[in-house]
Formats: structure tokens, sequence, C-alpha cells
């Protein structure tokens, strides 16, 4: 095979558009209405809305593009989002049980496509989540209590408006254990790999760094504890826990998964 | 050599030290499907080519079958956590994601050792109904829900 030239893509590029696909997609699969008209809207329908966002996507990719210097090929990198995004959707659905097994086939091809929808978009967006040089604000608030900051901030405006809905209490109530576990273990690795492996800006200077806390493993449990707190708060604000039962720490750990994204991002911005 | 091309000529040395890997190829290399590819970009395609197919193929088949003017019922139950003099309250929801209306369709719904059984008149078709059921005071467990039976007129 003959070298490669041009800007290839990399894990850590997709890795990239994987983390826009998540940031863009989690409040909508946190829908109810999705789950509904997914299974619910003729497939004409759909089919119509997946090729209107396929345009989109191509036209994103075209402008910014999920990998940095690759908006020259921007049909294959549409492809590839549009693709990608049907498989992250199928794995958050089957992971938060709203498509399994034992349902029909049928409709989960529609509860799949209606949510990746806008994770296809955030996928060809995963370019431009972050400044590419990180934040401007990195010198005065880097370090550890900066970046849990940041963590917390981030976690609040990605969950505020999914905390007083109803979602999380129902999600909660029909999730088992093991997929308790799975929610806590996939918003751990998400945000490590948002944070210390997508090429977003900042990334080696996070490396670098020389506060304990900055270590990457540690910053990743740090701000999955944060989004875990600020979750809790948000939840108790709106009366939906009370106190340590289970009940309430399963709705806690829902809801502190799309915190976990948000604290990532947040870390990003700084 | 002249300032200028002097600049472009050390503007081009340090592209190239810095990896110029960014640098876009010409115009004859490394376009369409013929363009080179890393392992990984060709998995990602296909993976990517291989998905892509597999939904609109599906949707088109499932679009099919919904013109076909079947009924196709989805029931779903779920503890509300509400309590109605002690006894827990269940929320029932039938679905009809197919192509035709039900009707009188019975749903046994289980909590523990207590059944009930509930009748829904009529579904429309892309619609659902949902029902509340409460248990007596004292029972507890997870509710479940099957569909018994349905007319289809």
């Amino acid at each position: 095979m003959s070298p490669v030239r041009g800007a290839a893509t990399r894990p850590e590029d997709a890795m990239r558009g994987v983390a826009g696909a998540f940031l863009l997609g989690v409040p909508l699969v946190y829908t109810q209405e999705v789950w509904f008209h997914g299974g619910n809207l003729p497939p004409s329908a759909i089919l119509g809305l997946l090729a209107g966002s396929f345009l989109l996507n191509l036209a994103l990719s075209t402008a910014v593009g999920f990998s940095a210097g690759r908006t020259h090929r921007p049909f294959e990198d549409a492809v590839v989002g549009f693709g990608l995004s049907f498989l992250l959707a199928a794995f958050l659905l089957l992971l938060l049980k709203r498509i399994d097994l034992q349902m029909e086939w049928a409709p989960r091809f529609g509860i799949i496509a209606l949510s990746a929808v806008p994770m296809s978009i955030g996928f060809a967006l995963g370019n431009s989540l972050a400044p590419a040089e990180g934040g401007q604000l990195g010198d005065k608030s880097s370090g550890g209590l900066g970046d849990l900051l940041a963590a917390a901030g981030g976690a609040v405006v990605l969950v505020f408006n999914i905390a007083p809905t109803e979602e999380p209490l129902l999600l909660a109530a029909e999730l088992g254990r093991v997929r308790l576990i799975g929610l806590v273990v996939t918003a751990l690795a998400l945000s490590y790999l948002m944070v210390f492996y997508a090429e977003f800006g900042g990334k080696h200077r996070r490396h670098q760094a020389g506060n304990p806390i900055n270590t990457p493993v540690l910053e990743t449990l740090f701000a999955y504890l944060v989004a875990f707190a600020v979750s809790a708060g948000l939840l108790a604000s709106f009366g939906e826990v009370s106190g340590l039962d289970g009940p309430s720490l399963a709705k806690t750990v829902v809801l502190a998964f799309p915190a976990s994204l948000g604290a990532a991002l947040g870390r990003l911005m700084v | 050599m002249s300032p200028s091309r002097q600049t472009s000529a050390s503007k081009k040395n340090r592209h190239k030290a810095e990896g110029g890997e960014s640098s876009r190829p010409g115009p004859d290399e490394n376009r369409g499907l013929k363009r080179n590819r890393t392992p990984f970009e060709w998995g990602l395609l296909a993976t990517a080519l291989v998905v892509i197919g597999t939904m609109v193929i599906g949707l088109f088949v499932y679009a099919d079958k919904r013109a076909g003017g079947q009924a196709e019922l989805r029931v779903e139950v779920r503890d509300t956590g509400r309590q109605h003099e002690g006894g827990p309250e269940v929320q029932l929801t039938v679905r009809n994601t197919g192509g035709a209306g039900a009707e009188q369709v019975t749903v046994e719904v289980q909590m523990g050792p207590e059944v009930r059984e509930v009748t829904m008149i009529r579904i429309p078709k892309d619609d659902e109904l949902t029902a509340t059921v409460i248990f007596p005071a004292g029972t507890s467990g997870t509710p479940e829900a099957e569909l018994l039976s349905y007319v289809q007129p």
C-alpha cells in the first residue's frame, strides 16, 4: 500500500466526533417523546428526517468537520459520522433499556434513527467543541479546584433542563443494577476519553500538569464525583431524592451520566 | 532571493518540519473511493456504510410491514411510586405501532400475587392508551403486564 498522504483520520479524531455526538445526542435520548415517536412515526417520515440531517451533516463536514484539516473530504466524513451515530445511539438506547432484544424489531429502527439525528450533528461538530489551544482562562483557572469548578459548571449547564423532567425518574425505575453500573462505567470512560484522549486543545497541558488532582485517572474520578453531587443536588432541589436509599441513588446515577459529559466539556473549555 | 520569497520558503519548510501532513492532497490523488486510506479509515468507512445500509433497509421493510394493515401492540407497565390508601399505583400503557386499529384489547397486569385484567375499548393506529391500576395495600413486587387478546376490526 502506498503511503497515505493528507490528513488521515486517527482514533483521536474519531473520538472528538464521538464526544460531540454524545454531548448533543444525550439530552434527546433522555426525552420520552423520542422513544414514543421513534416507535410510532411513519418510517417514510423518519427516512425524510434522515435525508435532511445527512445533508446538514454534509454541510457541517464541509464547514467544520470532526477532524481538523479534513474539511476537504466532507462526503466521507459525513458518511462516517452518520453511520457511527447509529451505532452510538443503539448502544446508548440499549444501555438505557429504551430498546431491547425482546421488543419487536421494527420500532427499534425508528427509535435508533430518531436518536441518531442529533448525534450525527454533534459528530460533525466535534472539531469545534472546545477551543483549539485549550481555554483562554487556562492559566488562571487550571489546576485542581479550577478544573472541578469548570466540571460543576458544565454539569449544571447540561443537566439543568433534564433534572426537573420525568425521564430520569422513569429510567431509574426501569434500570437494573447491571445497567446502572454500566452507566457509571460508560460515563467514566467517555469523560476520560474526551478530556485525555480526543485531540481537543489543551490535552498535552493537562497531561503535563503537576497538580496531583490532574493525573488523568484521578481527575476523571473527581470530576465524576462533582457531576454526581451536582445531579443529587439538582434532584433534591426538585424534590426527587430524599435520602441515601436505592431509588434516590438510581435517579442520581441516571442523571450523572449526562452531567459527567457536561463536566468533561466544562473542563475542556478552561 | 527576495525577502518575500524567502519568507514563503521558510514558511514551507516550517510546515514540513511540523509534519506537513495536514496539507491537502493534489487534485489527482486521494480523491473519491480510490483515495489511499489507513486501515482505521477503511474500518470506519466500511462500518458506517454497513450500518447506514442496514438502517435504511430496515426502515423500508418496516414501512412495508406497516402498510400491511396489522395492529402491533406494545405493552409497558411501571410502578409510579404513588400510593392510594396504602396500595401501590401502577401505570399501564398500550401503544399501537401497527398499521391498523385494535379493539377490545385485554391486558393482564400482575404485581406480586395480585392479578388484574384491564380492557381497553379501542386503540387507533399510531396511538396509545394509558390506564392506572391500584393494587391492594401491602402488595409489593415488580409489576408485569401481558397482552391477552385483542380484536382487529
